[in-house]
């Protein structure tokens, strides 16, 4: 069986990386996407903790190589200086540049209420780590024998944790992560704990229940430490003697699999989870090879060990895609073979309508791969490679370093395990239109293809039957608001990011005015794909967001929306829209966004970036363009 | 049985554990003789003893430990 612990799914170092490895002093210095290069591969701890040493926490210089600065403020019950290292090399293997501020062991209070973050060496902060403890939590003996007394108990605890929680957030502006309560290993009466009130384990599961309740809906999110340690057995979480002599929370052994779930964690919370799981075929979605085997011979379903086996990451795969995973295929096959099994066997989960993009040839894989991410309009970033051939999977990770590649190890049973516990997919939350975006991939996929048989962009346009909606901001929108604003990186003019809780603040504000754009043609419905922030000054009225899924680049929805803003502006009575631009290593798409709607480029502007005017009655005299757009009344 | 650990074995682990090259390690070294072995590293030291040499260092004998030589004897009466 495969030990989490080890994180199965890395690859052993290369020459190269492990050379560079063995001069500690050489990795400081080295370009971020070289050091994540490392940090993907298995390490010891004292690799660990020299190449934690080696990232340096800048901001500026994170973006600019392509990396999501993160400054964790960590507060834990428990001693958390081991984790920082561990988070610092996971956050690498995301994208993440993480900066830890520490603070001193079990002072949540200082923190929430005194002036800890009043000092400037601890500002700037994005999230807090809030490490709760059971044997720090001071439970009080004797409720075992009280249900009442015990659920106040619990009742108390959560009060107490919402005012440091409330505290935290009020002193940094930002969200906490939680990590919930994992339980003693061992018990009071034994099984019967489970329905004992008051028992240790009834408290913490009980503590547990109702911080996923307090914590739901709002910006803070969960670290489900009690899930993790259970996952890996609460016996090799706890190290009870490092408790005692240093208490350390858990055992280091844990650490780096611990660290790295929580860098999955910080990841999903900053929009960079992964958006696309690119799949083989042969002996991965199903034993044997199709081409050889035939429908009759392969192994999938019920029937053998290893036809369950594989259907188990069918499963995976499909409930994925149940909450927003693209899936593509990439394998070495005739087409008309590869899509056999799909078709025509019976025992197959996934069909080939679950899938975005379908890849079957004998091309090299990287190239596959590349063109898969290219039509479809990822990044390699967002994209997860399964195979379980060694040379494939190591072929692929040198030609295409920022696809995570897993290992698998050489057993079909431990494949889903393997790949979960990687944590490529983590979560803050599921929406409605996460369960709808794998359709929508897979509709842009084919209106590509159409696109490509239509010869002009007209006539093509005309065709989609596209309806649009525009809206200001409001309560069913905000979650979604609030996700596209932080994950949008490309088509983003100005890359600043809002909270859930900001995005409410700006439904009701009345300097404000706000879009949310809503596309569908007759391939499917694109969901939310834009969204629109101005600032109302008087006379001008600045945007200060404008971004748009690259889902529906070329589709002319930016002249759509600005046809919209101009005459929300010419209403308003104010005369002039400035846009303000923003350069990215990621958002180079935008550079003409605003010179290709007719905006004048204002020389003398002095800060950060670009501004761009545009003069509303001119715009307004020149007549409006015929947009290929049907505006459905507002419901 | 297990071989006796020896000074020579124990160094390179404190050289990483303290990040520092060419230590000189003698029994009678203790916590106030390096200037990296504060109470964070000492606890790095003792988990890299015993995922090392393969022991589990009891509580109480790990409090009262004043130095190296002592420290060694600990994992040799535990490996004995």
């Amino acid at each position: 069986m495969i030990d989490l612990l080890s994180l199965p799914w890395l690859p052993e170092q290369t020459p190269e990386t492990a050379g560079l490895l063995t001069e500690r002093k050489a990795l400081r210095g080295l370009p971020l996407k070289q050091l994540a290069a490392i940090a993907g591969r298995r390490l010891t701890a004292s690799g660990i903790r020299a190449l934690s040493q080696a990232v340096i926490f800048d901001r500026a210089a994170a973006i600019a190589e392509g990396f999501t600065p993160v400054r964790l403020c960590i507060a834990s019950q428990a001693m958390s200086e081991f984790i920082g290292e561990n988070l610092v090399v996971a956050g690498l293997r995301f994208g993440l540049v993480i900066g830890i501020v520490n603070t001193e062991f079990n002072q949540l209070a200082d923190l929430a209420l005194g002036d800890f973050f009043d000092n400037a060496a601890h500002g700037d902060i994005d999230f807090t780590f809030v490490g709760l403890d059971f044997r720090q939590m001071g439970f009080r003996d004797g409720l075992a024998d009280d249900p009442n007394a015990a659920q106040a108990e619990v009742s108390a605890k959560l009060a107490w944790l919402n005012q440091m929680l409330g505290g935290i957030r009020a002193k940094t502006g930002a969200p906490c992560m939680v990590q919930n309560l994992v339980a003693d290993p061992g018990s009071w009466v034994g099984s019967a704990d489970q329905f004992i009130a008051g028992s240790v384990r009834w408290l913490c599961d009980s503590f547990n229940r109702g911080l996923a309740e307090t914590l739901s809906g709002t910006p803070h999110f969960m670290l489900d430490a009690a899930q993790i340690a259970a996952d890996i057995g609460l016996q090799k979480w706890h190290d009870p003697g490092m408790w005692y002599l240093a208490k350390l929370g858990q055992s280091q052994s844990v650490m780096p699999y611990l660290g790295h779930r929580m860098a999955a964690l910080l990841a999903a919370a900053r929009g960079k989870a992964k958006r696309l799981l690119i799949l083989d075929l042969d002996n991965t979605l199903w034993g044997g090879v199709i081409g050889d085997d035939g429908i009759e011979g392969i192994r999938i379903g019920h029937g053998s060990a290893a036809g369950e086996a594989h259907l188990d990451l069918q499963r995976m795969a499909k409930s994925l895609r149940n909450r927003g995973v693209v899936l593509a295929v990439c394998s070495k096959n005739e087409d008309a073979v590869a899509r056999q099994p799909f078709n025509d066997h019976p025992g197959m989960v996934l069909k080939i309508d679950d899938f975005a993009a379908f890849r079957a040839n004998w091309d090299d894989k990287a190239s596959n791969i590349a063109h898969i991410a290219r039509i479809l309009e990822l990044g390699h970033e967002s994209c997860v490679f399964i195979d379980d051939n060694p040379a494939e999977r190591e072929i692929v990770r040198r030609n295409l370093p920022d696809i995570a590649v897993p290992e698998l190890g050489g057993n079909p049973a431990e494949y889903v395990r393997t790949v979960m516990a990687a944590g490529y997919f983590e979560a803050i939350t599921v929406s409605a239109e996460d369960r709808r975006r794998a359709d929508m991939y897979r509709d842009n996929a084919r209106r590509i293809e159409v696109m490509e048989q239509v010869a002009d962009m007209d006539t093509y346009l005309a065709s989609l039957a596209m309806k649009i909606s525009l809206k200001p901001f409001d309560r069913a929108g905000r979650s979604r608001i609030a996700q596209l604003i932080n994950k949008s990186n490309q088509y983003n003019l100005t890359s600043l990011r809002y909270s859930e809780a900001d995005v409410e603040a700006l439904e009701g504000d009345a300097a404000a005015y706000t879009l949310q754009v809503g596309l569908s043609d007759s391939f499917g419905d694109n969901g939310m794909i834009s969204v629109v922030i101005c600032r109302k000054q008087g006379q001008v009225w600045a945007i200060d967001t404008w971004l748009m899924s690259c889902r529906v680049l070329k589709r002319r929805v930016e002249e759509q929306v600005l046809a919209h803003l101009v005459q929300a502006v010419a209403r308003g009575g104010a005369r002039t829209l400035r846009g303000l631009f923003l350069p990215t290593p990621r958002n180079g798409i935008v550079k003409d966004h605003y010179q290709r709607l007719g905006f004048t480029l204002q020389p003398d502007h002095a800060g950060e970036g670009e501004v761009w005017t545009l003069d509303i009655q001119k715009f307004l005299a020149a007549g409006l363009h015929d947009l290929p757009f049907d505006i459905p009344p507002d419901a | 049985m297990a071989m006796t650990v020896t000074i020579e074995d124990i160094r390179p682990l404190m050289e990483d554990v303290f990040q520092l090259q060419d230590l000189s390690v003698a029994p009678e070294t203790n916590a106030r003789d390096i200037k990296a072995w504060d109470s964070l590293n000492n606890v790095r030291l003792m988990l890299r003893v015993e995922s090392e040499f393969g022991v589990d260092l009891p509580v109480d004998k790990v409090e009262g430990l004043k130095n190296v030589g002592q420290l060694l004897a600990l994992i040799n009466s535990l490996r004995a």
